[in-house]
């Protein structure tokens, strides 16, 4: 019994292991490369040390390719997502947890059907929105169409039905205007919820790629994901300086995770709610 | 301070006129509507009316360089009988199928596996097994390239060491696919297994020590109690699986461009191609209804299944 119990325990530690190996290991090959003289990568057998180790990628990628504009643009994009669907999504996600009003339920309905059509239907109709508002190659493309977002008004609703209403109803009394309700007591109580509300947008809007690829058309408006994809089509594939890139287009999201565990797991449990 | 003192004079008398006092009265009635307006004004000009403009652009096809002519549900037919589309749905179903059958359950073993007690560093692996999930799905094709090479890839390069020739992965008709679904697998097997994580840790333990004094063995404990437990994140799993690889898009793009002759294909590629490289955007609003009802045909199932299950 003892050492069946022995033979298991290394079986699932071996087993787990090598599937973290799996995991692990294109992230370790992809510094590795970024380290590596560019012919280096291109020799067999694969070595696994940077020999000589060279940060000559990375000067080649702030050099030659317009990288810091593109990581300030996903910055200025992802961050502006983020507080945009913020204050939209918590707003509406106010009204409807801590108000009676006519015309709710209709909205509902009509947030339920929003999460239940793909973006694809959305894409080609959205395109030529843009171009008509000329925001076209703007950042009010990438921001402006995705901060009113169902979900997260749904999400939020969740956290705001928690928010006890006698307490805004003795802040009435006191004479709070209903703003102050929402900005001075519902919001600081809300704080998980914005948290993964935050952590979502930021994310799927660092990692975007359909919508960034056919809303901005040049260089200097570039999304890193986007930036990164077209130094691949250039006709002289320098690999190192591509890795060099995505490693660090990987490093602020990766920062932010490792950071933020619980408030990515919980929403993760709301993504599954959302099922 | 002398700019503040008429307000003051307003909130301390709301019996006068004016907008003010209007307001103090009828605020809380009408805060609602004002706090949900942002909401559904970008509701309305970013998603109901270009939802409402797609399926009027579906009904419009355009021929040369012409303008686009109204053809009714041509668009819809015609698609039916494009071997490029049909293709490339072919494809997306099966990697569909290799999230649900292949995917999903390695994920259920991973999540076991995590949650034994015998585990060490379960943490790091928490960690490790997500990281691909929030990894850009471009970073992680470009990091593909380096392991699906043919040459100077690292799965050939290990495969050589015990004596297995050199795959094409990316450059034959009928690999790419596949090497898109194992790309699939590592980037979302790991999400999967913390979604099943973390309803196994909500599975009744009082359950499962009931059933061990009546004698049942762990085979018994994980089909009898363990499995039934985890029926709704099982399925919904198996459902964002499926609805998942309609929107593949990015890995295919950056690795294959949907080829060699259309073998990695997927459906959202398509719509992309005939929409913004042929200009064909009537049959790209087509296709995009496509993808659609399949989507909701699937969240149906899943409502259905739950329904059902739910019964018991």
């Amino acid at each position: 019994m003892q050492t069946r119990k022995t033979a298991s325990t290394a079986t699932i530690n071996i087993l787990i292991a090598i599937g973290g190996l799996i995991i692990a290991f294109p992230y370790f090959y992809m510094i590795i490369s970024s380290l590596k003289r560019q012919d280096q990568i291109y020799q067999i057998p694969l070595s696994m040390i940077p020999h000589p180790a060279t940060l000559f990628s990375y000067r080649q990628l702030f050099n030659e390719f317009s990288f810091p504009r593109w990581f300030a643009n996903s910055a200025i994009v992802a961050i502006g997502t983020t507080l945009g669907a913020l204050l939209i999504c918590s707003l509406g996600g106010f009204a409807l947890a801590k108000y009676e009003f006519r015309g709710k339920q209709i909205i509902f309905i009509l947030m339920i059907a929003t999460l239940t059509l793909p973006f694809q239907v959305l894409l080609v109709p959205l395109f030529k929105e843009m171009v008509a508002f000329g925001w076209i190659n703007t950042y009010l493309a990438l921001i402006v169409p995705f901060v009113g977002n169902a979900f997260g008004v749904f999400l939020l609703r969740q956290y705001m039905l928690a928010v006890p209403s006698a307490l805004l109803e003795a802040a009435r009394i006191d004479g709070a205007s209903e703003w102050t309700l929402y900005w001075r007591i519902a919001l600081p109580l809300v704080r998980p919820g914005l948290a993964v509300v935050a952590i979502l947008f930021f994310t799927n809007s660092w990692n975007d790629f359909l919508w960034p690829l056919v809303a901005s058309s040049s260089d200097d408006m570039y999304l890193l994901n986007i930036g990164i994809a077209t130094m691949s089509g250039a006709y002289h594939i320098e690999y190192g300086t591509i890795m060099a890139a995505s490693v660090l287009a990987t490093l602020p999201i990766a920062a932010v995770f490792l950071f933020m565990q619980r408030q990515f797991i919980a929403g993760l449990a709301a993504g599954a709610l959302k099922g | 301070m002398s700019l503040s003192t008429p307000r003051h004079e307003i909130s301390r008398t709301p019996a006068s006129t004016g907008f003010a006092a209007w307001w103090s009265r009828r605020q809380r009635s009408l805060a609602p509507y004002l706090f949900i307006a942002p909401f559904i004004g970008l509701f309305l000009v970013f998603f109901a009316y270009p939802v409402g403009n797609a399926a009027y652009l579906s009904t419009f096809k355009r021929h040369g360089y012409g303008a686009p002519r109204y053809v009714g549900l041509q668009n819809y037919v015609d698609l039916l009988g494009d071997g490029r589309f049909l293709h490339s749905l072919g494809n997306t179903t099966y990697y569909a199928a290799g999230s649900l059958f292949v995917l999903s359950p390695l994920a259920l073993l991973i999540a076991l596996a995590l949650n034994s007690p015998q585990l060490r560093l379960t943490g790091l692996y928490r960690l490790l097994f997500f990281l691909p999930f929030v990894t850009s799905a471009v970073v992680v094709a470009l990091m593909f390239y380096l392991v699906f090479d043919k040459t100077y890839g690292l799965l050939n390069n290990a495969l050589g060491v015990i004596g297995i020739p050199h795959v094409p992965w990316l450059e034959s008709t009928s690999w790419s696919m596949t090497s898109i679904l194992l790309l699939g697998i590592w980037t979302y097997v790991g999400v999967n297994a913390l979604f099943f994580l973390a309803s196994l840790q909500n599975v009744a333990k009082e359950l499962v020590e009931a059933a061990r004094i009546d004698g049942a063995n762990s085979t018994a404990v994980f089909r009898h109690i363990t499995v039934p437990q985890l029926r709704p994140i099982i399925l919904f799993v198996a459902v964002q699986a499926v609805i998942g690889s309609y929107n593949l898009f990015a890995q295919p793009f950056v690795l294959t461009q949907g080829g060699p002759e259309d073998s990695s294909m997927t459906m959202t590629l398509y719509l992309y191609i005939e929409g913004f490289q042929f200009s064909q955007a009537g049959y790209a609003a087509a296709i995009g209804f496509s993808i659609a009802v399949i989507i909701i045909i699937v969240s149906l199932v899943q409502l259905w299944l739950l329904g059902a299950f739910g019964d018991e």
